[in-house]
């Protein structure tokens, strides 16, 4: 029925020692969907996205890439088919945005079709995508933790990979930067890619992804569209917070206000 | 159009001009200073006669003694024993991610010391003239293991567990060779001292040759991996992320690292921070890229390596200072300011 996903994960648990971090996780993203990870911080949010990455095996269960169980890729295959956003990208040495931008196209140089031409266009288009082409010369570790973490995503973009997983890509970012890359992230989705992405603005998470998992604890305590997920008693007891969900003023979408 | 950098570019064009213009001066001058001095131009016809190239300049017996059966044996073993240790210098800070990273610092040096001595203690055996440079070698890659596990957390290498951890190993290599000094009657083992400082006085031929192949099949296997160097230095994870096999790399550069120093150390004792100094003046010209780095810094290593040992050599003739004790004079000081000015930059990680 219907075509393999992108990315799934089936009944994905993942223990450390005696400690269950994540439990009975089950989900699929499909080639063009965006899926939000929300939940309070030690939800399980990190682990799961590196279940999905391939950094770690899950205890039980399985992910699968393309219908494959991730685990079964060499770290060279893996690298053309997902690419990860860290949460923060420190870098000791003084490269160049650019420099750092260029090792995302590492995984394509054992491609015969791939070229030094070709590199250069993808590395200078994910720049531009990423406003980040002014920053090209300048040297990372100088940059500021936003300007970091768009150079970063330009990186991520020309891995060109059908499969994109970022951790919170939105926390350092000003606002304008903020709903940009939320925009980019949702174009490259429209274009085929699908998109894992670790959020912590509910409001964000609910205006661009089209599915969320709302993580509580290790599980799932919801998941589904943005609207199938915001309801005010859930969110409020998750979070442990007292929030109010109302339909956004202009975009069709939940809005979330601390109450 | 992405435009090339245009900087490092430009500064990268005087690089081998510079490492090449400044290596040749230092030949001739180690070849020709000296307890007995020989003119440059007498140098250069000497290494010109034995090419079968008469340049018309007269030179005695005593000289073309002195300079090629004297002096270059022990120039070569310099320039590879420095080679060396600024390859592995800037392959370590690159898969340390860590530019306080050095042979000596982290006590690799003195692991090899003390492999190289041991060997010396009980005897090579079947290993015969590779018996110092093979537990030279062991003792490195002990130590490498040991500190690559110990001074690492969550990917990153605190320079303090880094620093304390070479300081443990280095002062326990210390003893264990001092004891081997005492307690075993090896001509060698009794000028461990001398040696343990750092060296070229007790190097021959002979010894030499064993040492160059060692450092020469690490300074091949090293460029080999600069792409993936690159690489790690955006994190273990990020590495992993971009299809490198991250074990398998840090695993096989240990093991290439401690050919070099183990080779190294055997021949010439511990020289300390011509693995910090090398690479971090070759990276002001290059930059970080591995792929200019790690050849630039070998043979950075292996020049200023021959100024040290003309300067041991020739600054209380006829007594010889360990060359040692020379890098150390000029890298302590540049090793303190780095660490003031990366914890600066890095705060306590660095």
């Amino acid at each position: 029925m219907g075509m393999t996903p992108a990315l799934s994960v089936r009944a994905a648990g993942y223990q450390i020692g005696s400690a269950a971090l994540l439990s009975d996780v089950t989900l699929a993203v499909p080639a063009g969907g965006l899926l939000g990870i929300i939940g309070p911080n030690g939800a399980g949010k990190t682990s799961l996205l590196s279940l999905l990455a391939g950094d770690r095996s899950p205890s039980t269960g399985i992910v699968e890439l393309a219908g494959t169980a991730i685990g079964d890729f060499r770290p060279a295959e893996l690298a053309r088919r997902r690419a990860v956003l860290p949460q923060q990208t420190l870098v000791p040495f003084p490269f160049t945005a650019r420099d750092i931008v260029r090792m995302g196209r590492h995984p394509h140089h054992a491609d015969p079709a791939n070229s030094r031409q070709r590199d250069d266009a993808v590395v200078a288009e994910a720049m531009a995508e990423t406003d980040t082409l002014h920053l090209s010369n300048r040297v990372y570790p100088s940059l500021s933790a936003g300007e970091q973490t768009r150079v970063a995503l330009a990186r991520v973009f020309a891995q060109e990979t059908p499969v994109i997983l970022l951790d919170e890509p939105t926390a350092t970012l000003d606002i304008h930067h903020q709903e940009q890359t939320m925009r980019l992230l949702r174009t490259r989705a429209a274009a085929g890619t699908a998109i894992v992405a670790v959020l912590h603005d509910l409001n964000l998470a609910a205006a661009y992804a089209d599915q969320l998992v709302l993580l509580a604890s290790g599980r799932v305590a919801a998941q589904g569209t943005p609207r199938e997920v915001f309801d005010q008693q859930l969110l409020s007891s998750t979070y442990q917070q007292s929030m109010r969900v109302m339909d956004h003023p202009h975009r069709d979408c939940p809005l979330v206000v601390v109450e | 159009m992405t435009g090339e950098r245009p900087a490092a570019q430009r500064r990268r064009r005087w690089l081998w001009p510079i490492l090449i213009g400044t290596g040749l001066a230092a030949v001739i001058a180690n070849l020709g200073f000296g307890a007995f001095d020989v003119g440059p131009d007498r140098v250069v016809a000497i290494l010109f006669d034995h090419a079968g190239v008469d340049l018309g300049i007269e030179f005695t017996p005593r000289e073309d003694a002195v300079v090629w059966s004297l002096r270059l044996p022990r120039l070569v073993l310099a320039f590879f024993v420095g080679a060396a240790l600024g390859g592995t210098g800037a392959a370590l800070q690159g898969l340390f991610r860590n530019p306080l990273a050095d042979p000596q610092i982290i006590g690799l040096s003195g692991g090899a010391a003390l492999g190289a001595g041991v060997v010396l203690a009980i005897g090579p055996g079947v290993l015969g003239r590779f018996g110092g440079p093979i537990g030279g070698f062991a003792g490195a890659l002990g130590v490498a293991l040991a500190v690559y596990t110990l001074a690492r957390y969550e990917g990153r290498t605190e320079v303090v567990n880094l620093v304390l951890t070479g300081v443990a190993v280095s002062a326990v290599a210390g003893a264990a060779i001092g004891y081997l000094s005492v307690a075993v009657d090896t001509p060698r083992l009794q000028t461990a001292l001398f040696w343990f400082l750092g060296s070229f006085t007790l190097s021959t031929w002979e010894s030499a040759r064993p040492t160059l192949l060692f450092v020469a099949v690490s300074l091949a296997l090293l460029p080999r991996y600069a792409t993936r160097l690159n690489l790690l230095l955006l994190g273990e994870a990020e590495a992993r992320h971009l299809g490198v096999n991250v074990e398998r790399v840090r695993t096989m550069l240990l093991v290439v690292i401690a050919l070099g120093v183990g080779g190294a150390v055997a021949a010439a004792g511990i020289i300390g921070f011509v693995g910090l100094l090398a690479p971090h003046a070759v990276r002001l010209v290059t930059g970080p890229d591995h792929r200019y780095l790690l050849p630039a810094s070998a043979v950075g290593g292996g020049v200023l390596v021959l100024i040290a040992d003309l300067a041991a050599r020739t600054l209380a003739s006829p007594v010889e200072i360990p060359v040692g004790l020379l890098t150390a004079l000029v890298g302590g000081p540049f090793f303190l300011w780095l660490l003031h000015r990366t914890r600066a930059e890095y705060g306590a990680w660095g």
